[in-house]
């Protein structure tokens, strides 16, 4: 090898070092974006939890929304449950901010009901189209949130009410 | 007269400086991935926002309803007026917000005006940051037990 | 001329500067890591969101913050400070509740513990060992 040759190629060596370093730093970097908003979520959890709560317990005329709920199992007839919960959680989550909500009923890890929103999900996830791969590096993303609320039926059954919001962050 | 020397002096010299260059190069890298991190501060301000606005429903000193305990998520009516709100969050001259309680009716309060102003400007997210919220209330007045909605909406100069 | 003994010179230059180069970021992070206003404004945010979020809190909530030491810690009507000696002093400022009582504090810690109380107000106190 030639001395020219061997300098040349030393230099290249630096270069291509500190290239891999920057690449594999940059990766470092938008790995870790995720840890930092994770408080952020936790602390938002009790928003969700005053959500479902109020759902519970919206008067109708002489009950709540909570007695409805128990006389829907019963009678095996969700459509008026179904009504009022779109009625309220459209008015709550409007499609641009919050475009997501789910509410579920379960006993024994069983649905006994399920409504929500009318949500197309491609609008959030990555584009198909790889000339779009740039989607990748945006602030905006849809974080999930759920709140779980345990109730007692008269004939002592244990259902779970779980309400789940996803807002764009 | 040694010009062979001289030649070969010069010759290493200028092999030099291309590696020269290029350990400068690396070692400006390495210290610039250390020290980019390290610098950076940890930021908190939606965090703070977040705490903040569940204050308004959450203490009986600003909106939520007390008949002996505390419900949190019931608005008290009457509870819902500039001089309450201004005693139970006292803004610094950083934080603005606008608060909505919407019923079949729009009722706004913004605390710290000048800067809950500048809510529109929430796109500019090097100078501000902003969070908002809606939620799902139940508002006793007087009697009456009625549902509405309470958006709150928060901005913070950087 | 390119001689055997070029080479190996050439190879101990760089093999003493990666070497140095190493040296230097160690001490770098040490010197970072060890740095204490990154604890001192940690602790005054931490404190910070503490005295807000109990302004949340329905019932009586108390909260002890131990092993803190040589600082001083000032709090004013809607402001926290932590400083020590040779550090700018880190401040954050809380929303204040002015149904509660000011919070007026000043205290130099060395080892002691922080509690902070929250009943019908919120009050702060110094426990020392």
């Amino acid at each position: 090898m030639k001395k020219g040759e061997s300098a040349i190629t030393f230099v290249f060596s630096l270069i291509f070092l500190a290239i891999v370093i920057t690449i594999f730093y940059a990766l470092f970097l938008l790995s870790s974006v995720n840890k930092a908003n994770f408080s952020i979520n936790q602390v938002s959890l009790s928003d969700v939890n005053i959500n479902l709560i109020n759902y519970l317990r919206t008067p109708l005329n002489t009950t709540t929304v909570y007695d409805l709920m128990i006389n829907s199992y019963y009678n095996n007839d969700y459509r008026e449950l179904e009504t009022l919960s779109e009625n309220i959680f459209n008015r709550v989550y409007d499609n641009e901010r919050c475009p997501l909500w789910n509410i579920k009923g379960e006993i024994n890890n069983e649905k006994f009901f399920e409504f929500e929103s009318k949500f197309d999900a491609r609008k959030y996830t990555l584009s198909q189209n790889p000339r779009n791969f740039l989607r990748i590096f945006t602030d905006d993303y849809l974080a999930t949130r759920s709140s779980s609320f345990d109730i007692v039926f008269p004939d002592n059954k244990k259902a779970k009410i779980t309400l789940l919001e996803g807002c764009v962050e | 007269m040694n010009k062979k020397a001289q030649f070969e002096t010069s010759h290493e010299l200028i092999i030099w400086i291309p590696r020269i260059i290029a350990l400068v190069i690396v070692a400006g890298i390495v210290f610039f991935l250390i020290t980019l991190p390290v610098k950076q501060s940890f930021e908190i301000d939606k965090l703070q926002e977040t705490i903040l606005r569940q204050r308004f429903l959450y203490s009986e000193n600003c909106l939520a309803h007390n008949d002996g305990k505390v419900n949190s998520g019931i608005i008290d009516k009457s509870k819902f007026n500039q001089k309450n709100l201004d005693k139970c969050f006292e803004a610094n001259d950083k934080i603005g917000v606008n608060l909505n309680l919407i019923t079949d009716k729009i009722e706004t309060i913004n605390l710290n005006q000048k800067i809950a102003e500048k809510l529109d400007f929430c796109f500019d997210k090097k100078h501000f940051t902003c969070t908002n919220y809606t939620y799902y209330v139940l508002i006793q007045d007087e009697k009456k037990l009625e549902s509405g909605l309470l958006n709150v909406a928060m901005i913070k100069i950087k | 001329m390119h001689k055997k003994g070029d080479l190996l010179i050439e190879k101990q230059l760089i093999f003493a500067f990666y070497l140095i180069l190493a040296v230097v970021v160690y001490f770098m992070i040490g010197s970072i890591a060890s740095e204490r206003s990154y604890f001192e404004d940690y602790f005054v945010r931490d404190l910070g969101l503490t005295i807000d979020m109990l302004h949340n809190s329905p019932g009586k909530v108390s909260i002890e913050y131990h092993g803190l030491s040589n600082f001083n810690l000032v709090t004013k009507e809607n402001f926290v400070e932590v400083r020590s000696s040779k550090n700018i002093p880190k401040i954050y400022a809380f929303t204040r509740d002015k149904n509660y009582v000011q919070l007026d504090y000043n205290f130099n810690f060395l080892n002691d513990t922080l509690k902070i109380k929250k009943d019908k107000a919120i009050y702060l106190e110094m426990v020392k060992k």
